[in-house]
């Protein structure tokens, strides 16, 4: 049994690792021999497709753009998400049966149901393809997931800490900003992590709110990968895609290698004490 | 402080406003890049100066959101929904400048186009697009090989299959087929049709008469096709892309080639320096040798200029400049491409010298290219075309069910406010087990309350509680009740809304076939997908039981591709390509019926969404489906031992009770996005899923931006809510320990 099991979970590490490995390889070969022969060993190596994606595919702008949208967009979502969070925990608000219902079908409302409408009222505010634009809908969409999940982290917390900052002449704003937004950072930080990673990869808004000719060089990564299999389609050679597809995932790679443990942590404890 | 930095925040993202109107005096021409790339009309654009011209393969998708942004470029050649944009004035009526000059000014601009290549925008004596490609559809043969073997070329379809046959027996496929594409069917199945139902027939079956698809003319053509591809076709063939089967055609993989007369200028890297290009007419399925080559099939590439963009004077001169007579000869004579310019073609290569003796020597010309089509025949013909080179119905029943979808058009175009009740009983279904559901799971939320709450000061809410209130309901609730609202509307997104009522919701539920394919592509992928996720995890969680640094390291590995978004859709695009990694391991391990097999065709897209679904979702189940069972205590598994418990028997009695809430919330979550989901039925199927593979998410998308029936795209939008909110009930009532 011991073997098998053993056996079993090899298998599947593998199988989640070959295709990420094979993507990676075929990048570093120049195209016509992936065509020949896919699952070969490289036998020359090129750099050649690194530099299509950066030069003709613009990835490097895409980068910056991508970059730009998911740090403050993951800002905001925090800072405001909590700041909620912090309140619904801590105080009494007017209406608050109608804002946490409010909160509770933000979580079950679809993307597709929200998309038009916004298009619309994005247009009228001018301020339809353009990053401020995108950045606020995420920040929308993704307040209600930050206040789930940081609600109970400022609820556990003991209120005896909130009693010594007033009398320490703290108003409500200044003991959330000194006392309670830096107790809470382990349940911040992974909030951050997952909405960032979320909307680094974000494609259907991006899609809707960044497509005219003026966003052209405003796009995000997924935009510029999705652009990249029509045109490799067309020109029959993948190479660009492959480097594409491993320019995008490097970062998360990266990111998920230093702070898994975090992460998967933070998940699991928010998991189980639900 | 806060304040500040909140001041701060808004300071910075006000510099992301400052990009656009870069290029507001420019004119925009955006163009599609297909292989043959934009040189010619790049080199154009810099000659006549203060022209922005760009493109790219999905450029109609972005301009489709553009001219609902109301934003249009001014010329383009984008495949969109120009009958609309006419109806509605927002195409240029190129008439005035087509009766002055041209650009050098030796003769009316009219006069530079050939015959016919005008009419096909053409009403009213308005003419809303001009011709400049001009595409004639060809056997391309490999010409060499055929004087090595002395092969012949056919006048007629029975020659043409004898030669095929003799081909096939020499051990070679005989044509290469673009199969991913079944637009490519097209060219061969109109042809056969015009010649065996003559020139009228034909013409009638374009205006969607009465009987002009269901007769024995156009079942013999659909047969002739379906024995064609059924027996010539080059095995594998259905699921390559059009580069790809032209490729093992210039690669001498096959003897054939059925395309248009873009193909040279396509694939001009690719052709191999010694290949010698042929090229004959599309053979006549009739006994009568002379009617092949004297009529040819054409069309033409057409350029748009749009009316409300901001100079769309400027955007026609663009158009004279790259059609007058000395400059398009550079696009000839470099892409080696037929264009819709008196004279010009002269200018082809030796390459295409069979070619323009075919456009010499035509008495006639037809083609779709040439005549309105109805556009709700475009999904119909599509569909038709896929079920005839898979076999999966007869010409007979093919021919039949043409001819019902032109008469429902018929029909609607006749009275347009009416619904077809088509599927009542359907719909009563839908609506009662969602009402069944919302009622059997709805009850009165319970919200967690602090014990000693304070109340806020004024001042204090401010900052704390209203930004982001604000912001949640102006960019989320707001739109989210103005859709709502929406549903009830009939708009284009162009001209004024009219108040329907639950006109929109009627169409989709009782009239709509597409509709209810794609709600049962959601209810297979909510089905099967969160089931298998949801058992790999447990099973997977349940090896990985000892959470020591082995066990957590691969818990990490395992849970990465859920962080991968749409690159792991694009990641399996690739390994599921037919030529690709998956089929060449498989093959390797002597599965051979995966040499060439297309994962992703029609038939294959659904199961083929599993293993990349337990690829990159089950990560997240598992890791919270670990966490659960480290809850289990260690001593209630000890003394399942001393009672003499088997595995199966602790897993059960002991740990499962603990894994339960868990695990159904995943599934839950599993099953909710099931029903959103959207992403990858979009992007593997490259932006244009068929009528048969669509969820609800891709049809919203094609009827918004597509069709531009936006009221009915929010009605799909509000019954994707009505699902889930059944389903969120029901998930509250089945475990009231969990939320």
């Amino acid at each position: 049994v011991r073997w098998l099991t053993r056996g079993l979970l090899l298998g599947y590490a593998l199988a989640v690792v070959a295709p990420l490995m094979w993507i990676l390889l075929s990048s570093l070969r120049p195209s016509a021999d992936v065509v020949a022969d896919p699952l070969g060993w490289p036998q020359r190596w090129t750099l050649s497709n690194f530099e299509d994606a950066f030069v003709q595919a613009r990835f490097a702008r895409y980068f910056v753009n991508s970059l730009y949208v998911t740090v403050w967009s993951t800002l905001l979502t925090v800072l405001l998400g909590s700041a909620l969070a912090y309140s619904t925990a801590r105080f009494r608000l007017p209406a608050s049966g109608l804002t946490q219902a409010a909160l509770a079908i933000g979580l079950i409302i679809p993307l597709q149901l929200v998309v038009l409408p916004l298009f619309f009222m994005l247009k009228w505010m001018g301020l339809l393809g353009t990053h401020t634009g995108l950045i606020l809908v995420y920040t929308a969409s993704g307040i209600p997931y930050a206040v789930l999940l940081l609600r109970g982290f400022f609820w556990r917390l003991p209120q005896e800490l909130y009693e010594a900052a007033v009398l320490d002449g703290c108003s409500p704003v200044q003991a959330f900003w000194k006392i309670f937004l830096p107790l809470a950072r382990p349940g911040i930080t992974t909030v951050a992590l997952f909405t960032a990673l979320s909307i680094y990869n974000e494609y259907f808004l991006a899609f809707i709110f960044l497509s005219g000719q003026e966003s052209e060089s405003l796009r995000t990564l997924p935009l510029g990968l999705a652009d990249l299999t029509m045109v490799s389609q067309y020109h029959a050679d993948f190479g660009q895609l492959y480097a594409g597809l491993v320019l995008v995932m490097l970062p998360s790679v990266m990111l998920y290698l230093l702070i898994h443990r975090y992460l998967l942590e933070g998940l699991s404890e928010g998991a189980v004490k639900g | 402080m806060l304040t500040r930095l909140v001041l701060c925040l808004f300071l910075c993202l006000g510099l992301g406003l400052g990009v656009p109107g870069a290029y507001a005096q420019d004119v925009e021409v955006a163009l599609f890049e297909g292989g043959e790339g934009l040189t010619y009309f790049r080199q154009c654009a810099l000659e006549l100066g203060q022209v922005n011209l760009y493109g790219d393969p999905r450029i109609s998708e972005k301009l489709r959101i553009r001219i609902l942004e109301g934003k249009p470029p001014e010329v383009s050649n984008a495949n969109l929904p120009y009958e609309q944009l006419i109806a509605k004035g927002h195409i240029l009526d190129l008439q005035p400048w087509l009766n002055g000059p041209n650009w050098e000014g030796t003769g009316p601009w009219r006069d530079d186009f050939l015959p016919g290549s005008l009419e096909r925008y053409a009403q009213n004596g308005k003419t809303y697009a001009l011709p400049v490609q001009y595409v004639v559809q060809a056997v391309y043969y490999n010409q060499r090989l055929f004087r090595e073997r002395g092969w012949e070329t056919p006048h007629t379809w029975s020659q043409w299959t004898r030669l095929c046959q003799q081909i096939q027996d020499s051990g070679l496929p005989p044509l290469a087929f673009q199969g991913r594409y079944t637009y490519y069917a097209s060219p061969l199945i109109q042809h056969a049709y015009y010649h065996l139902a003559g020139p009228q027939a034909y013409r009638e079956q374009l205006q969607l008469k009465p009987g002009s698809f269901d007769n024995p003319a156009m079942i013999e053509a659909l047969t002739l096709v379906q024995q064609l591809a059924k027996k010539y076709f080059q095995p594998g063939s259905l699921g390559m892309s059009h580069s790809e089967a032209q490729v093992e055609f210039l690669q001498g993989r096959a003897a054939m080639l059925v395309c248009g007369s873009w193909f040279k200028s396509e694939m001009r890297d690719k052709i191999p320096p010694d290949f010698e290009l042929g090229q004959f007419a599309i053979p006549a399925p009739t006994s009568s040798p002379t009617r092949a080559g004297k009529a040819v099939q054409v069309g033409a590439g057409y350029f748009f200029v749009f009316s409300h963009s901001a100079q769309p004077a400027r955007g026609v001169d663009y158009l004279r400049f790259i059609t007058s007579r000395n400059k398009i000869r550079q696009l000839v004579q470099a892409q080696d491409l037929p264009v819709a310019v008196v004279g010009a073609n002269r200018y082809l290569s030796k390459d295409l010298a069979q070619l323009a003796r075919m456009l010499e020597q035509a008495t006639t010309s037809f083609g779709e290219g040439m005549t309105s089509t109805d556009p709700g025949m475009v999904q119909v013909w599509s569909d038709i075309r896929f079920d005839l080179l898979h076999e999966r119905a007869t010409p007979a029943q093919l021919a039949q069910r043409l001819e019902s979808a032109a008469q429902r058009l018929r029909q609607q175009s006749a009275n347009p406010g009416a619904i077809a009740w088509l599927f009542p009983g359907r719909a009563m279904l839908l609506l009662g087990s969602l009402l069944a559901l919302l009622l059997w799971g709805a009850r009165k939320p319970q919200y967690q309350r602090g014990q000693a709450l304070r109340t806020l000061t004024q001042s204090d809410l401010l900052l704390l509680a209203a930004p982001p209130l604000l912001v949640y309901s102006l960019f989320f609730l707001v739109p989210s009740l103005l859709a709502l609202l929406a549903a009830g509307f009939q708009w284009d997104g162009l001209g004024p809304a009219t108040w329907v009522g639950f006109h929109n919701f009627g169409q989709l539920l009782l009239a709509s076939p597409t509709f209810w394919q794609a709600l049962a592509n959601n209810l297979f992928l909510m089905a099967c997908i969160p089931a298998a996720v949801t058992l790999w995890s447990l099973f997977f969680a349940v090896l990985l039981q000892p959470n020591q640094a082995p066990q957590r390291a691969l818990r990490a590995l395992f849970f990465f591709p859920h962080l991968m978004g749409i690159g792991s859709i694009l990641v399996w695009q690739q390994l599921y390509h037919p030529q690709g990694p998956l089929n060449q391991w498989l093959t390797s391990l002597g599965f051979s019926g995966f040499a060439n097999f297309t994962w992703l065709s029609q038939d294959h897209l659904y199961p083929s969404l599993l293993p990349l679904a337990l690829w990159s979702a089950s990560g997240f189940q598992l890791v919270l489906t670990c966490a659960a069972l480290t809850q289990v205590p260690q001593e209630l598994y000890e003394a399942a031992h001393l009672e003499g418990a088997n595995g199966w028997q602790k897993f059960w009695a002991v740990s499962w009770p603990y894994l339960k809430p868990t695990v159904w919330a995943g599934y839950f979550l599993l099953v909710i996005s099931a029903v959103k989901s959207f992403e990858s039925i979009w992007l593997l199927t490259n932006q244009e899923p068929t009528s048969q593979v669509h969820v609800l998410g891709t049809l919203l998308m094609q009827t918004a931006f597509a069709e531009l029936r936006l009221g009915e795209a929010t009605a799909i939008a509000v019954i994707l809510l009505g699902l889930v909110l059944a389903l969120q009930a029901a998930l509250g009532r089945s475990s009231p320990e969990q939320m």
